[in-house]
């Protein structure tokens, strides 16, 4: 059941890019007067000056995007057609080209171009396929909403301190052989860090994971134990909860990672793409 | 003859302010008081008490002083004056009854003896005959209807009944003396009581003081507890104390043993312009007259002694009323147009003269010009319109155009069920509307049971002709006017069920909003949501087949009740009525055929919107979590469109499923946050945005009164760093990013709350900057049409 209408589902958009790309091709294969299909003939400029309008007008979305009171013209739209004009470079800028390709400064701005488009289709896919998960992992690993004003992340990080806290005080009736796997719990776990921490967090091993099974080792020696035995216990309770909110925490910095690590190529050629694409045209225009 | 100019019976603030007036002028008065103390009413007040003078506006005069304080120095005050001025008072004497006549009456007291007096004024307030509860087990000792001291109680469970001052003011005492206090409302918000009652009362009930039951009403009381009923059902709250403070009524049998004539349906005894009664030379002034305020009582005290020494003077609030008729100051004509308001508008039949006055002070008198649009359909707007003199077109349709003429009233649509405004309204020639703004029309609904029976036979009569049939006059429908009833439901009621077979209602929808709904298998699935202002149920008295879907309340609702047979008989004599609820019921049936298919997604996201107040929204922001990606460009957007800050908060809020209904405004059809806002701050715009305006004080009644959290106190915060700047000088905050609000005089913590983006082109700024498209706003009617139609 959707009500939402998403930036995919657009039909506007691809009609257009679609229409743009066949035409150009039907032009490009039926009309070459001078007997040659390159840049240097009407067709490879017309489509070469209007891919580089579109590569200036949907880099220009990083901006435009943060205008908010600009436009009255929804995101959702020009994320659209910055999505299916995207795409359809690969094949105008191919056609403007006449497939002449070796290693010069004007392949490699096809090239960055390809990369570009390329980080871009990871986009769409992740945009398209982590926020259901992302947004019903947090909301499914909620247990009680202690006030309205906190969101489901800062719950979670209150629950965690709250498990702390909790451990830290449980240390008073404890045997001293539960400092040492409280203390790493609480030291040691951490969330996030550098880029394969992110990515593969919710797999690798945890400190409080392993707090757990050592406490769960320790609890044999007080089963008996009338009055520790209930303690050790609840402090498994804990940890366990503590362990299952860090790793849904993780898998939230994961997948917001996802959301944004393609950003961090897709931003950066684009860039190298601009600088390339003048030199380009400057290029041709006096040496070619 | 008579011993004295003028007996003044009570010693209340209009008997105590005519006393001393009396003495100042030499007059020879006497002042006649029951209990063995003056000024009774204020000495019974709750101890500590603190006293408010409003209306604000209204100047005083009196020989006492008064002004806001604690009812102690008040009383000390008062008992000074009346002494440096040689009041001459009578303490334990109980009036019985008044002989003679102007120039000589003869005042019998219950002691034996009697006085006499060319003049009476009655002036004993309405105290001594408070009103009861009128359930069974109220005589079993439990309940009080005063409370001397709440000091008196102490960590006990103590059940307040009532909403107005004194039972806040009750309240609120028993809960600084560490009692458990339960307040009960019968109203869903706190609109009788003075502004500063109401924000303390709620701000004690959110910080979780005092329990408060809304929309509540008592049933029995027990030995040690009293059963309530509220829209959730019937509960039993503990009780070692009841305490009813429902206010007062006129002691009617008194009263007219001394010669007052209540008018038909009224609750005050008639009295002229100066107060005097049909008994001539006896005078009711105060509570009695109908104006509970001590201001109003302390100015009429006064001013009934001026008329008695015959040197009359005017009301201290006829000017503010000169000016807005347009009349010079001490322009007697006053008179007469107040005479012909409350002739030509029946809707004022049942106020005295002097009620009238005071909700023509809050009102506004507009002249427009012939052709003018006075509202617009589709525009939000919640004020009640009167038409003075000449007429008012409503056309509804190009075919059918109504023309109301004097005394006449619309707007009501907007005021009763919070909806649009359906219809235009254009003046007519020589046309003058008086507009009530909501508030005091609410008011005037409450304390006038003829102007509520006014309005309601209205609504259903323009139901039928608006909704219906044109051809429908008041008449055809006399005896359906006659019978139908106000039926409450609270949410989750069923007020139809599906598959009975003696169906015999139909129900108009007054306020609220239904949710229709049939067994599909074993599940309940949601076929329809139907706002106020629909006819529900007649298709079976159409048919005369079983009901075919259940109707439940989505949030409070009221319905207006009418009789199958009466509706049936209708249905016969009008064609036109029969054909348009054929295809009324054509239309639905194919709908309801459609849709009863089993789909438990679709059931549950609509139970979680309904169950988080969406049915009350008009205009509601819901996120889907399957495209959000959490970049917060919506709060972003709202930020940098409202000087920095937002009033969204996408991740708060309540998650199901896929849907989440992040904190922001709604727009409720009946706006919570409106119900007691002291400058009038909050109002419905054009577009239908309930917005704050520049005149915000910031007491923070909004933030306390909205259910949902959507309203916060804030400060506009610092300009927004520059790249330049800071980089170059260090100076100011980081690029982009701003600074915290630098609080001041000038930039106080106001409200702040969504606008829908009003001055911004294009429309909400959340949803026009979300990337993904995840972020909708929508009125309730759209949102379960599309949930309906999803696939």
């Amino acid at each position: 059941m959707r009500i939402h209408q998403g930036f995919l589902a657009n039909r506007t958009w691809p009609i257009i890019a679609f229409l743009l790309c066949a035409s150009a091709a039907a032009i490009w294969v039926f009309y070459a007067p001078e007997g040659r299909r390159d840049g240097s003939t009407v067709v490879g400029y017309g489509l070469g000056g209007l891919s580089a309008l579109i590569v200036l007008w949907l880099s220009w979305l990083g901006v435009m995007k943060r205008r908010f009171a600009s436009s009255s013209v929804r995101r959702r739209n020009k994320v659209s057609a910055h999505v299916w004009l995207g795409l359809s470079l690969i094949v105008l800028v191919a056609l403007h080209s006449g497939f002449q390709f070796s290693f010069n400064v004007h392949t490699l701005a096809y090239v960055l171009l390809v990369i570009v488009v390329l980080s871009g289709i990871f986009g769409i896919y992740f945009y398209a396929s982590t926020p259901r998960a992302m947004n019903s992992n947090v909301a499914s690993a909620i247990v009680e909403k202690k006030h309205p004003d906190l969101s489901d992340t800062e719950q979670l990080e209150l629950d965690i301190r709250d498990i702390d806290q909790r451990m830290e005080r449980s240390l008073q009736n404890l045997p001293d052989a539960f400092r040492d796997p409280i203390v790493k719990s609480r030291e040691r776990t951490r969330i996030g860090g550098g880029l394969f921490s992110i990515l593969l967090g919710p797999w690798v091993g945890c400190a409080t994971r392993r707090s757990l099974s050592q406490v769960q080792k320790l609890r044999e020696q007080f089963r008996d134990d009338p009055d520790v035995g209930p303690r050790v216990d609840d402090l498994a309770a804990d940890l366990s909860r503590k362990a299952d909110v860090v790793r849904c925490l993780r898998r939230d910095t994961r997948y917001k990672a996802l959301l944004t690590l393609w950003l961090w190529i897709h931003i950066p050629i684009t860039v190298a793409l601009l600088v390339t694409l003048i030199s380009h045209i400057t290029l041709v225009f006096f040496y070619w | 003859m008579a011993e004295f100019k003028v007996a003044i019976v009570g010693s209340g603030p209009a008997g105590i302010s005519a006393a001393t007036r009396a003495a100042k002028l030499g007059l020879e008065h006497v002042l006649l008081e029951r209990a063995p103390n003056l000024n009774n009413t204020l000495f019974k007040f709750q101890k500590g008490k603190p006293v408010m003078a409003t209306p604000d506006s209204l100047p005083l005069r009196s020989e006492l002083h008064f002004e806001a304080d604690v009812r102690e120095t008040i009383l000390e005050n008062w008992e000074e004056t009346a002494r440096q001025l040689g009041v001459n008072y009578r303490l334990n004497a109980e009036v019985l009854s008044i002989e003679g006549e102007k120039g000589n009456f003869v005042v019998q007291l219950a002691d034996g003896t009697s006085v006499t007096a060319e003049t009476v004024v009655i002036a004993i307030g309405l105290q001594g005959n408070l009103r009861k509860m009128g359930v069974p087990g109220e005589e079993n000792g439990l309940t009080h209807y005063q409370l001397d001291d709440p000091k008196d109680y102490w960590d006990k469970d103590v059940v307040v009944v009532g909403a107005g001052d004194a039972a806040i003011e009750n309240a609120i005492g028993l809960a600084d003396n560490e009692n458990r206090v339960t307040i009960v409302n019968r109203k869903r918000e706190f609109a009788r009581a003075k502004p500063g009652n109401i924000s303390q009362i709620l701000a004690a009930i959110k910080e979780e003081r005092i329990a408060c039951a809304y929309n509540a009403n008592p049933v029995s009381v027990q030995e040690s507890a009293i059963t309530l009923k509220d829209p959730d059902g019937e509960q039993i709250v503990r009780a070692d104390r009841v305490i009813a403070r429902l206010g007062a009524i006129a002691p009617r049998k008194f009263v007219e043993e001394v010669g007052g004539i209540f008018e038909e349906g009224a609750q005050f005894p008639r009295v002229s312009a100066e107060y005097e009664s049909d008994r001539p030379g006896l005078y009711f002034v105060g509570a009695l007259a109908g104006y509970p305020l001590i201001k109003h009582c302390l100015n009429q005290g006064y001013e009934v002694i001026q008329t008695i020494a015959g040197d009359p003077v005017d009301g201290a609030d006829l000017d503010v009323l000169r000016e807005k008729f347009g009349l010079q100051k001490n322009d007697s004509a006053i008179y007469q147009t107040l005479d012909t308001v409350k002739e030509s508008i029946p809707l004022f039949g049942d106020l005295t003269i002097l009620q009238l006055r005071e909700f023509l002070l809050e009102a506004d008198v507009h002249a427009p010009d012939q052709g003018d649009h006075i509202i617009r359909k589709g525009d939000a707007g919640a004020s009640l319109f009167l038409i003075l003199r000449g007429t008012v077109d409503i056309p509804i349709s190009k075919e059918t155009r109504f023309t109301l003429s004097k005394g006449a009233f619309f707007g009501e649509m907007g005021l009763v069920m919070g909806r649009r405004r359906t219809s235009d309204a254009i003046a007519g020639d020589d046309c003058i509307v008086i507009e009530i703004p909501r508030m005091a029309a609410l008011k005037l609904l409450a304390s006038s049971e003829a102007a509520r029976r006014n309005l309601n036979d209205t609504l259903v009569l323009r139901k039928f002709q608006t909704f219906l049939a044109p051809t429908i006059t008041a008449e055809d429908v006399e005896e359906i006017l006659a019978s139908y009833e106000i039926v409450k439901f609270s949410r989750g009621d069923e007020i139809i069920r599906e598959g009975d077979t003696d169906a015999d209602a139909c129900y108009l929808i007054q306020s609220g909003s239904c949710a229709i709904s049939r067994m599909v298998g074993d599940q309940e699935t949601i076929i329809n949501y139907v706002p106020a202002g629909e006819l529900l149920g007649e298709t079976a008295l159409l048919t005369g087949a079983p009901r075919n879907a259940s109707v439940r309340a989505a949030i409070g609702v009221e319905a207006i009740k009418i009789r199958g047979d009466l509706f049936r008989e209708l249905m016969e004599k009008k064609p036109a009525l029969k054909a348009k609820v054929e295809s009324m019921a054509e239309t639905r049936a194919e709908q309801a055929k459609k849709r009863s298919v089993g789909n438990s997604a679709k059931d549950r996201a609509i139970e979680f919107l309904l169950a988080n107040g969406i049915g009350e929204a008009t205009n509601a922001i819901i996120i889907d979590y399957t495209l959000c990606v959490n970049c917060d460009f919506c709060e972003k957007a709202c930020a940098e469109t409202h000087k920095g800050i937002t009033r969204l908060h996408r991740a708060q809020g309540p998650t199901q499923g896929d849907l989440h209904i992040p904190i922001s405004c709604r727009h409720c059809e009946h706006p919570h946050c409106m119900a007691d806002c002291p400058p009038n701050a909050l109002h419905r715009t054009a577009s239908g945005a309930v917005a704050v305006d520049e005149s915000c004080i910031g007491c923070g009644n909004c933030v306390r009164n909205c259910p949902y959290g959507a309203i916060k106190m804030s400060a506009v915060p610092a300009k927004r760093g520059n790249l330049l700047t800071q980089l170059l000088f260090g100076y100011g905050d980081r690029p982009g990013e701003r600074g915290p609000a630098q609080k001041s005089k000038e930039n106080k913590e106001t409200a702040r709350k969504c606008d829908l983006c009003e001055d911004v082109h294009g429309g909400p700024a959340c949803v026009r900057a979300c990337p993904t498209g995840a972020v909708m706003r929508t009125s309730p009617e759209k949102l379960f049409e599309s949930i309906q139609e999803a696939r």
